[in-house]
């Protein structure tokens, strides 16, 4: 333990040695690592969490751009290596997709954000739906919407959709009243594959 | 001669009204008979399983509806000095229904506002256990079916390493949540899954997920964590018991992943330390390491305060094959490369995951 210690405190001090502006923060160190990343880096801890929730891990996160409701050619590419991986483990069961608008998932008090951004989030939805349905008329696409708060009587049946959300936020993503803990979620659909048991 | 017309019969007297209500009754006085027996069974097995250690049940409850049933009040003692080191509000044991469906009978389990208190006097109490016989049956007692799935609910974990540390400076990680599932995996299902997340001396949050595979041998394993925004002073009074620095100020973020394939374990660790103030403290040196330290600390607030962002990165490898080994070049190489070149990404890079 005091080794690890020490280590680290070297390694911190020799590397604070920095004069040169720093990089882009975004810029990623997978370019410079060994090996190859087994999900898309992208996929967050929330998106894991859930997935594993689902007994699953087969799980990526795709992004749209702002106000745009189509599937990008690299978001494709992703959604089809996962859609192959899990037929390669088992029979699919299900599809879950967990779409945000170009907003943070309303708060308590919003409830629902605008119209626009309800029908942006059920355009992507219906994007992702027919993209799979493409690859396999049989998918059964679940889809969900994180521009609305689940309905009571979903709460009240302890429904998917209140499920789904209420493991979201309990892992700490932002609202349109908080910042939250996490990155944004914001133009962004998690995508989860779950096989028969 | 009189004949008597024989009338509806009342309904108490109908099957529909005598059988439910009978069932009631029986399972009222089940319940009222049962429930005492064996909690007084299950007491006296818990008092004496263990000369190291005691558990007791203050209620049983039946919860018949869900086809459960409920232990609540579950204290944990240390028979050596009578220390309490668990209290467990509520432990829930119910029918998994959706498994049913399957030709299963197996059982959830719920643990709700868990209190864990680990210290050396717990571990050496654990390390004495050595008749995992006994542990066994005690889990048979409370638990006598196989498990398949454990919800942890409002749980906490207080460090309770060090006397004189009050109440507030003592390591503590509460609102424990996490699910573990699939816990009787089969050939076709072989996956076991679990999820945790809490709260870190209050002020951060750790989030961990992984995959298990128990039908292998040895069982493969993988796990993801992410521990955000920890106040590294609130560390202080832990740290000034292990080394000879304490942090004027600092957040620390930390990434890790790691994997066991056939007996091996390798991962990484990436730890992002932000608005840094490293200070020596004045506990006395223990040898040359902390002699060390105690020089790299004064060196590196000299580089801090002369660094616009303060922040020190970098990725440790590591693996493990009978030994643990770290890749100190890699951390040191990533470490120069965050100063001067490239910046880490923070986050889980999804490198290592179970098949």
């Amino acid at each position: 333990m005091k080794f690890q210690i020490f280590m680290f405190v070297s390694v911190a001090v020799l590397s604070s040695c920095a004069s040169k502006p720093a990089k882009d923060p975004g810029a990623t160190a997978a370019g410079t690592t060994a090996g190859t990343a087994t999900q898309s880096e992208a996929t967050s801890m929330e998106s894991k969490i859930l997935a594993s929730q689902e007994e699953s891990n087969l799980v990526t996160e795709i992004s749209f751009s702002k106000g745009v409701a189509s599937i990008s050619g690299a978001a494709k590419k992703e959604l089809s290596a996962l859609f192959t991986k899990a037929k390669s483990r088992g029979t699919v069961d299900d599809i879950k997709v967990i779409t945000w608008g170009d907003r943070e998932y309303p708060s308590k008090m919003d409830k629902e954000l605008s119209e626009v951004q309800v029908n942006l989030v059920e355009k992507r939805n219906d994007a992702i739906k027919a993209y799979f349905e493409g690859i396999d008329k049989d998918a059964d696409v679940e889809v969900f919407s994180m521009a609305m708060r689940p309905g009571m009587i979903n709460k009240l049946m302890s429904g998917d959709d209140a499920k789904i959300k209420k493991s979201l936020e309990a892992s700490g993503i932002p609202n349109t009243d908080s910042k939250g803990k996490t990155a944004s979620k914001a133009s962004k659909s998690i995508v989860i594959f779950t096989l028969e048991q | 001669m009189k004949s008597f017309k024989q009338g509806p019969r009342p309904l108490y007297r109908k099957k529909r009204f005598i059988i439910p209500v009978s069932l009631f009754a029986l399972l009222l006085v089940a319940r009222m008979i049962a429930e005492p027996i064996i909690l007084k069974n299950a007491n006296k097995f818990l008092a004496t399983f263990s000369p190291e250690m005691s558990f007791h049940i203050d209620d049983l409850d039946f919860r018949f509806i869900r086809g459960a049933y409920g232990f609540t009040g579950i204290t944990g003692k240390l028979k050596e000095n009578g220390k309490e080191f668990m209290n467990l509000k509520d432990l829930d044991v119910s029918m998994a229904w959706r498994e049913i469906f399957k030709g299963r009978i197996v059982a959830d389990v719920v643990v709700a506002d868990l209190d864990f208190s680990y210290s050396q006097g717990l571990k050496a109490a654990a390390d004495k256990m050595t008749n995992k016989g006994d542990q066994k049956q005690a889990k048979e007692k409370l638990i006598p079916f196989k498990v398949e799935r454990v919800d942890i609910k409002d749980s906490k974990v207080t460090l309770n390493d060090y006397r004189g540390l009050k109440e507030g400076e003592k390591f503590k990680i509460t609102d424990i949540t996490g699910t573990m599932t699939n816990l009787t995996p089969n050939e076709k299902f072989p996956l076991s899954f679990f999820n945790v997340h809490a709260s870190v001396m209050g002020s951060s949050n750790v989030k961990s997920t992984g995959n298990l595979n128990i039908l292998a041998k040895p069982p493969k394993w993988d796990v993801d964590g992410e521990l955000l925004n920890f106040d590294l002073t609130s560390a202080n009074q832990f740290l000034k018991n292990k080394v000879p620095l304490t942090f004027t100020k600092g957040k620390l973020d930390v990434y890790a992943e790691a994997k066991s394939e056939k007996g091996k374990v390798e991962g990484y660790i990436k730890p992002f330390m932000k608005n840094l103030d490293i200070m020596k403290s004045e506990e006395s040196f223990k040898g040359i390491k902390h002699w060390g330290i105690e020089v790299l600390t004064a060196l590196g607030n000299l580089v801090l305060r002369a660094s616009d962002t303060k922040s020190v990165a970098t990725k440790i490898p590591f693996s493990y094959d009978g030994e643990l080994k770290v890749d100190s070049g890699e951390a040191l190489s990533k470490a120069i490369q965050h100063g001067f070149e490239q910046k880490l990404s923070p986050g889980i890079e999804n490198r290592y995951e179970l098949e």
